[in-house]
Parts: structure tokens; sequence; C-alpha cells
């Protein structure tokens, strides 16, 4: 059995040319970059464009990536960037359709409801905030790595967090005391 | 030991596919369009320079075409015939035939 490559080998395939490493590069992160960017977007198709988006600007600056370990951070940097890019106009245009596909979906599957109420509280929280919760408590990251990938410093990324936290759990009406 | 999260099952629940061909395809057209854009603008410099370099140098082709033409017709008889001996040998050895044409590499 063949061990996976690794991002360092697959950037390295990729600056040389090889369409198929990069692909595989957009299959092994195009989860984690997608799901950050819809929890900062609000707006699914928004984020999807934006993943895209992040992945060819990516491509076209492979060359600048000084470490290519630090690959997955280095994309998140980008999305962030391209997601506060993103104008207000463009999200308030999408708002009401977001509005009424969300009249259209399933709600009776329990995920469904979730998600759209994940969605309502989310928007309530500054930009800043939805990025911080979205790495630190959605994707895992280190407050650390979260201020290198947001530019911000350490302290506003914690700050960040447990201040949007708070709100989401008085949003969202959970339970937040330990059993 | 700690409780679990109790918001994480509302993140669970905003995660994207885990794999998703389209949004990779989509990707790698992004990526093969501006492949053949650049390839479209560097074919596009080469041949400004090249008619670019036929204008200048004009006078100097007239006069090596006229050269051409004044050399004996036996003579490209002969390159023909070492061409086809040249072949035949590579083909004696190598059981293939393959002719090399000069490639301009620009990327």
């Amino acid at each position: 059995m063949t061990s996976p490559m690794t991002d360092v080998a697959l950037v390295a395939a990729a600056r040389s040319g090889s369409n198929a490493a990069f692909a595989r590069l957009v299959d092994r992160h195009q989860q984690a970059v997608r799901s950050f960017l819809r929890r900062v977007c609000g707006h699914e198709a928004d984020a999807d464009d934006l993943a895209q988006e992040t992945f060819f600007s990516a491509w076209k600056s492979l060359g600048a990536l000084k470490d290519s370990a630090q690959l997955k951070s280095w994309l998140f940097g980008i999305a962030w960037r391209k997601a506060k890019g993103l104008g207000r106009s463009a999200s308030r245009a999408r708002q009401r359709d977001t509005a009424w596909s969300d009249m259209q979906d399933d709600h009776d599957d329990p995920k469904t409801e979730m998600n759209i109420a994940m969605k309502q509280a989310m928007s309530q929280l500054s930009a800043d905030q939805r990025a911080a919760i979205a790495l630190c408590l959605a994707g895992g990251w280190s407050h650390g790595d979260a201020a290198q990938i947001l530019d911000m410093p350490l302290g506003s990324v914690k700050s960040h967090v447990s201040r949007g936290r708070a709100k989401l759990v008085e949003i969202l009406g959970v339970d937040d005391e330990p059993s | 030991m700690s409780h679990p999260d109790p918001l994480q099952a509302y993140f669970e629940a905003s995660e994207a596919p885990a794999s998703d061909p389209a949004f990779r395809v989509s990707v790698m057209a992004d990526i093969a369009r501006e492949r053949l854009m650049r390839e479209l603008v560097k074919r596009f410099a080469v041949t400004v320079v090249l008619t670019a370099a036929i204008v200048l140098f004009k006078p100097v082709l007239v006069i090596l075409q006229a050269a051409f033409l004044d050399i004996p017709v036996e003579v490209y008889g002969a390159l023909a015939l070492v061409a086809v001996v040249a072949l035949a040998g590579q083909y004696f050895i190598t059981h293939t035939v393959r002719v090399r044409m000069p490639r301009l590499w620009l990327s």
C-alpha cells in the first residue's frame, strides 16, 4: 500500500506543473475551506464561489508560498482576505434569497434545522467574531494559529471567541452548564 | 472529564461535504482557462516578434532566397538521399523512426 503524498510533496509537484497534484490538494482541503467560508459568509453559494477563487488564487501564487507545510493556514489566510473583500451590497442582495431558500429547505430534517439556526445565530455576530469562532471552535485551530491566519492580535482572537461563543449559546438557547 | 461542547452538533450540521468532485472540476476548469490564456498570450507575442523579424530582415532573406534558387537541383536530391539513408540507419539501430522537429519551449 502506498502512503498518501504529503502537502509538501503535492505542492512541489503542482509547482512543477502537475494538475493532478493540485487537484489532490483541492480535494484534501476543500471541505475545511468551504466550511470556514460558509460560516463566515452565511451564504453557501457566495462561500463556494469564494472558495473557488481562493484555490484559484492559491494556484496562481503557489510560488509565493514560503513554507509548503503551512499550506492549510496559507489557504485559510487567502480565504479570509477574500471573505473580507466580499462587498456588503452583495451580501445584502443575497439575504432575501437566503431567507427564501431557507423557507424551501426541508425543516423536518434536524440537521437542516440546526444548520439554519446556526446560520441565523452567526449572522448576528461581527465578521471578526464569526471568523474566530469558525476557526477555533468549529475548525479546531489554536488561538495562535487563528491570530496568524486572521492577521489579528492574539488577545483580539481570544476575545472574539469568548464573546462570540457566549452570544451563540444565548441565541441558540443551548445548555452550556457541565452535566 | 470535560463535557462536550453543546455547539459542536451545530457546527457539524453546517459542515461542507467531505468530497465534492463538482467543486474540484470547477477549480481545475478555472486553472485550465488561465493556462490557455497564458499560452495564447505567449504564442501571440512570439508571432509578433517573428513577424517583426521577418519584416526587419527582409532584404537579407531576399538575398538568401536568390542564393538558394541558384543551387542546382542535384544538390537538393543529394540532401534528400542523405536524409533517407539517415532515417534508414536509425530504423536499423532502434527499430523506430523518430524525426525531432525544433520546438519552441515557452514555459
